[in-house]
């Protein structure tokens, strides 16, 4: 019965797509190692220049510190509440539950430029009150992109909540365990992994951002993608190659790192 | 002792429209080994989880020696509980699985080890405490279930369908350990199952429930032998009870079809005969008994299941050995104590007695008791 085996078209087709996919971030690499000073491919000119221009300029450094605080803060954020969120969900689980899941997820379908308007009147109003948390702050963008994130994280941690067996909840409150200690001793430990790849998975939603960042920072808060998206405007740098080069790096790495451990977890599991 | 004696009252559990336990009372004597039978949806799961702590119950009182527990949490109520499917905590090991009643309690870490050590040699896990519950077998899970419950030294203990994730060998294994280790440890037991034979084998005593509602409360002599409903009768026994309506003939009830072979008395009509199929003695060549014809034999082995036609119905007759009978004219014969009478509404009627059939063509040996060929 391989009436459905893959036929040479569809391999071909598959291959092409992939191609078509990944030719574009794949040009990248070599033009990073451009001798010259402008946006080109190589001709015997290797050179690690713009990697070492890269390191050396304290605007690059100075963004990717800022998006690796944004984006970590704003991931630990996000798995923290929607870890909250989907334990009380499960606990309570009845309609009004249902209701909170949907409008957990309206994020999710406005589009990116209508979030990005409504942040911005929302963080300029919120810099009459208090300029530091507001318009162009750190806690005003963390703030905005754990927003924008949580919807995904929701997400993830639904799908492993579902997969906890119901009755080890009453097991353990029949085994004189209160609310708190079945959550700590029971719920969280068998969650603990799923937090770590919802972490991972915001870490990468806020790292690469631009949308909303543009809107709401102006020019204390540079973010990488910003910076990047500065770089291409006014001058094509080769440096946007070789910081482009790092991050496919750092998003495969992360992406593995994901996909080993629910590799992971999946053998532990079905062992 | 009394510390485990289990008293409901009235216990009701309604959620919006429906109600799935109606007012229900029963009374566990300690040391008594209760079975709660019944088929799916008739309540004896959520009976239970109320007695745990675990569903609040809507109405009626719930009382655990002597105290008023209907209103508190499952850890106060002192019992324990084996789940369905064992609910085990997939990341905890085998030791941290069964003590980890005793670490929500605060017990010592001494006194804990203590406890773990006798328990897991009671239940033979020694050599397994260090792994995952992933690593073990569906009986050794069922084990540590055992042991989590059991170290808590609670003298009543909840079960609910605690062996339906067995199989048929490891259940029947897995019954005579639980009944011994009941008698051992000389405790209360509440069990749910919907599997008759667990209820005959194991109970002291067998609470048949319906809707919501008990059946029937009684020894499992008592239910198979003097069943107080045609649901009761058709519940218990495998193959179950045949159930024959009645109409009205000549010289008394008869069944619908044969008009001939006067059954029961005339008040009996509108009600159902029950005669179980090993009650029965099936003769190719009596000339007395009810006229009925072999449709149909499965053998099993040990005895075979005739199915004949008497009237309109189909009747299950139980014979031991082997036979081969299918197209044969018969005659049935049953021992007059051993034909059951039920009303219109199924209830049990003791008030008549069936007519005595002819004469027996020969004298019928009882087979041995029910659902022995079955697990």
């Amino acid at each position: 019965m391989n009436i459905y085996r893959v036929g040479w078209l569809a391999k071909l087709l598959a291959l092409i797509t992939m191609g078509f996919l990944m030719l574009p971030l794949a040009a990248v690499i070599p033009v990073s190692f451009t001798g010259k000073r402008y946006l080109s491919m190589p001709e015997g000119d290797w050179s690690l220049r713009h990697y070492i221009a890269l390191f050396n300029s304290s605007e690059w450094i100075g963004s990717i510190m800022n998006s690796a605080i944004v984006a970590i803060s704003a991931a630990l954020l996000a798995t923290l509440l929607s870890t909250a969120f989907v334990i009380a969900v499960w606990y309570r689980n009845n309609q009004w539950t249902r209701w909170l899941i949907g409008l957990c997820m309206l994020p999710l379908i406005v589009p990116p430029v209508v979030s990005a308007m409504v942040l911005y009147f929302m963080t300029t109003n919120v810099s009459h009150i208090a300029p530091s948390l507001g318009y162009d702050s750190l806690p005003g963008v963390i703030l905005a992109h754990t927003l924008l994130i949580v919807p995904f994280g929701v997400i993830n941690m639904l799908v492993a909540i579902s997969r906890v067996d119901r009755r080890i909840e009453l097991a353990a409150r029949n085994l004189g365990a209160g609310l708190w200690q079945t959550t700590w001793m029971v719920l969280l430990p068998n969650l603990r992994l799923s937090m770590l790849t919802t972490f991972l998975l915001c870490f990468i939603l806020s790292w690469e951002e631009i949308a909303v960042t543009l809107f709401i920072t102006s020019w204390e808060v540079i973010t990488l993608p910003r910076q990047i998206w500065s770089g291409l405007r006014d001058n094509v740098d080769p440096v946007v190659a070789a910081i482009s080069t790092l991050l496919i790096i750092l998003t495969l790495t992360l992406l593995f790192l994901r996909m080993a451990i629910q590799g992971w977890r999946a053998g532990q599991q079905h062992p | 002792m009394s510390q485990s004696r289990i008293r409901l009252e009235r216990v009701t559990k309604r959620w919006d429209a429906t109600t799935a336990v109606d007012g229900i009372s029963f009374d566990v004597t300690p040391g008594q080994f209760v079975i709660l039978l019944g088929p799916s949806g008739c309540g004896k799961s959520t009976t239970l989880r109320m007695i745990a702590g675990l569903e609040e119950a809507s109405d009626g009182q719930i009382h655990i020696g002597e105290r008023d527990v209907t209103r508190l949490p499952p850890g106060d109520r002192g019992l324990s509980m084996v789940f369905q499917s064992y609910a085990l905590f997939p990341h905890l090991s085998v030791a941290d699985n069964i003590v980890f009643g005793l670490r929500s309690r605060k017990v010592p870490k001494d006194e804990q080890r203590q406890r773990l050590a006798k328990v897991a040699g009671l239940v033979d896990l020694t050599d397994y405490l260090h792994r995952k519950p992933a690593q073990l077998s569906g009986g050794q899970r069922q084990r540590v279930a055992l042991a989590r419950s059991i170290i808590s030294e609670h003298p009543i203990c909840l079960m609910d369908e605690p062996l339906s994730n067995l199989d048929a060998r490891l259940r029947s294994d897995m019954r005579r350990e639980i009944k011994a280790l009941q008698s051992r440890l000389n405790m209360t037991v509440i069990y749910v199952t919907h599997d008759q034979v667990e209820a005959m084998s194991m109970g002291d005593r067998v609470i048949l429930m319906q809707h919501g509602k008990i059946v029937q409360d009684g020894t499992p002599d008592e239910l198979y032998n003097r069943p107080a409903s045609a649901f009761a009768a058709s519940f218990i026994g495998s193959p179950a009870m045949n159930l024959l309506p009645l109409e009205a003939g000549k010289e008394g009830a008869v069944i619908v079809g044969e008009p001939h072979t006067p059954v029961a008395p005339l008040e009996a009509v509108g009600g159902q005969l029950g005669i179980r199929p090993e009650d029965i003695a099936l003769s190719t060549t009596s000339t007395t008994g009810v006229p009925a014809m072999v449709v149909s034999d499965e053998y099993l082995g040990a005895d075979t299941i005739a199915h004949v036609t008497v009237g309109n119905h189909n009747v299950r007759v139980r014979m031991s050995g082997k036979h081969a009978l299918a197209g044969q004219p018969c005659r049935l014969y049953w021992a007059r104590e051993n034909a059951h009478l039920f009303a219109a509404d199924g209830l049990r009627r003791d008030d008549l007695t069936p007519t005595p059939l002819p004469r027996s063509p020969h004298s019928i040996p009882r087979p041995p008791v029910v659902g022995s060929f079955q697990h």
